[in-house]
């Protein structure tokens, strides 16, 4: 098949699948549909992850830092105009993750690559004992709970355990996202991203600003993740420090090599197949599944090092030079 | 003639070991130097402190008379100071074409691509590259990766071009591929000044306008192609039992 047999059927699977995601909630009982919401606003940040550790190749391991900051950003704006607010609510955690990155980004970028994940790894647990030390703005280990948001379809209104119309909403504002990341990493911008994770000199030797590129891909990256931050937010009805663990930036790094690194659909893949793995397992042997989960994941990184769409790619380009070569 | 390129009394030690020390080098517009000398003379410092991965501790370095010795390499880039590596420093994920499109955008982002797709097709045809343009730079021969390396540099669209070493580890066959090449560069672009490092004495004095010759740190001699071969001292230090 050629290259743009392939998109085009990659194309029309996209379009297939977001038809049956739209059709959801007449589908799917509130539990499924609460699981498939948790996997694109998790697939979200991991998506938001890629783009700095799979596209300009920073190792970050605070990328929670900017997921719990869009979570509390919109709690907090929900828990003082009100649910109705939720618009609001969802810019500003967007944006204060954004601007918390864009800072911490500026200082971040200067270091070199062990200095970059110490340096992440520390904020992530500043702002995790930050967030459990100030009980009174952030609930600690309890964290806050919110009211729902005030959606309605037809007579069906949303609430925290039956979300309903809020999925569509979710839907709609993960598939924005995603599109965005898309059309950045497929854009000028995305090719010199992934110069500099190629060959950072060599790049430098191209007329390309390498810490002004890395800044923004953080602060892009920062925002992503506030945004999937705020989502979580208003769709979960909750929010805790455990958001700012560093153990949530330890997570998205094993969707993200899980599905494939540098490929974006991957990560949201990864964390999907990830989920389910654990759901599955979980049933089978509820006292040992992480075993299973640790033994699939060795599985993955020893028979398909480059994550489940980077190894399925692998294997097309294979086949394409294969028949190029007959 | 407009001077290109220049370093002025340019200084480099490492630890305490004078890799260059004190050169003078000049370029005019067209110009085509080579730089010669044994391994350890300081060829690759000085390309390095030319192109911008290396700070000189003294003097200074001029790109069309204006002083850039404490610009980044991405901004001699810029301005249209283009080089090329001795080990050839590539992307190895990256595709052929998306090398030329790399380069060709200079440092520049958008979120769309600027329609000039046909002069990146050239260019890959030029250096012989079109047929493996979807290839990743991985995937090629040592030949190819040289080759990909110079059409990165020309897709700069450079006013200057140093190049490390450009026919390391070719057959005689692509050796002569890449002359012709570069033959065809020259002609074409008229004012392009080209400093080269190269050991093979046969592509220096096939290129070259003038020859530089390092020695320790320092340039020995320069002159016309004909007057270095002839030259007692140089044969003694670098050229040996190979000179004329």
């Amino acid at each position: 098949m050629s290259r743009r047999g392939i998109r085009a059927l990659e194309g029309m699977l996209g379009l297939l699948g977001l038809a049956a995601l739209a059709v959801a909630p007449w589908v799917l009982n509130p539990f499924q549909l609460g699981f498939l919401l948790k996997i694109f606003i998790w697939g979200l940040f991991a998506a938001s992850f890629d783009v700095l550790f799979g596209y300009a190749g920073l190792l970050s391991l605070g990328h929670s830092v900017y997921f719990g900051l869009g979570a509390y950003g919109a709690a907090w704006l929900t828990l003082a105009y009100g649910p109705g607010a939720f618009p609001l609510a969802l810019t500003a955690g967007a944006l204060a993750g954004g601007i918390a990155a864009a800072a911490l980004g500026a200082l971040a970028v200067r270091t070199g690559s062990h200095g970059f994940i110490i340096l992440t790894a520390v904020s992530a647990l500043i702002a995790f004992l930050g967030a459990q030390s100030r009980r009174d703005l952030t609930g600690g280990d309890d964290g806050l709970t919110l009211p729902a948001m005030p959606l309605a379809l037809g007579g069906w209104e949303a609430g925290c355990a039956d979300p309903g119309p809020a999925y569509l909403l979710a839907l709609g504002v993960v598939v924005l996202g995603f599109w965005a990341l898309w059309r950045l990493v497929r854009s000028p911008l995305g090719l010199a991203l992934r110069c500099l994770r190629e060959n950072e000199l060599r790049a430098q030797a191209l007329g390309y600003n390498v810490y002004a590129l890395k800044w923004l891909a953080f602060t892009i990256a920062g925002l992503g993740a506030a945004l999937a931050g705020a989502l979580y937010a208003l769709v979960n009805c909750h929010v805790s420090a455990a958001l700012f663990s560093w153990l949530v930036s330890a997570d998205v790094l094993i969707w993200t090599l899980f599905g494939g690194a540098g490929t974006l659909g991957g990560p949201l893949l990864g964390t999907g197949t990830f989920f389910a793995l654990r759901e599955l397992l979980s049933d089978l042997w509820p006292a040992g599944y992480p075993v299973l989960v640790g033994l699939a994941l060795l599985g993955i990184a020893r028979f398909l090092p480059r994550g489940i769409v980077g190894g399925l790619r692998e294997l097309l380009n294979r086949q394409q030079r294969g028949e190029a070569q007959r | 003639m407009t001077t290109a390129l220049a370093a002025r009394g340019v200084r480099k030690a490492f630890a305490g070991f004078r890799a260059v020390d004190g050169v003078d080098l000049a370029l005019a517009e067209g110009e085509w130097v080579a730089l010669i000398g044994p391994n350890g003379a300081g060829k690759t410092t000085l390309l390095n402190l030319l192109g911008g991965q290396l700070r000189p501790d003294a003097g200074a370095v001029y790109l069309g008379g204006e002083e850039i010795t404490h610009w980044p390499a991405a901004r001699r880039a810029r301005a249209g100071l283009a080089r090329t590596f001795q080990v050839p420093a590539l992307f190895p994920e990256l595709t052929v074409r998306e090398h030329v499109v790399a380069a060709r955008l200079r440092g520049r982002w958008a979120l769309r691509f600027p329609p000039d797709a046909e002069g990146v097709e050239e260019l890959l045809e030029r250096c012989r590259l079109l047929e493996r343009a979807s290839r990743r730079a991985g995937e090629l021969s040592h030949g190819d990766r040289r080759l990909l390396e110079l059409a990165v540099a020309l897709a700069l669209e450079p006013r200057v071009l140093l190049l490390d070493e450009p026919a390391a580890g070719l057959s005689p066959a692509e050796v002569e591929g890449l002359l012709a090449l570069l033959g065809d560069l020259r002609r074409e672009r008229p004012s392009l000044a080209v400093l080269v490092v190269e050991h093979d004495m046969d592509v220096v004095f096939e290129l070259a306008d003038r020859v530089v010759v390092m020695h320790r740190g320092r340039v020995l001699a320069e002159g016309l192609p004909a007057d270095i071969q002839r030259d007692p001292e140089v044969q003694a230090v670098y050229l040996g039992a190979r000179g004329p």
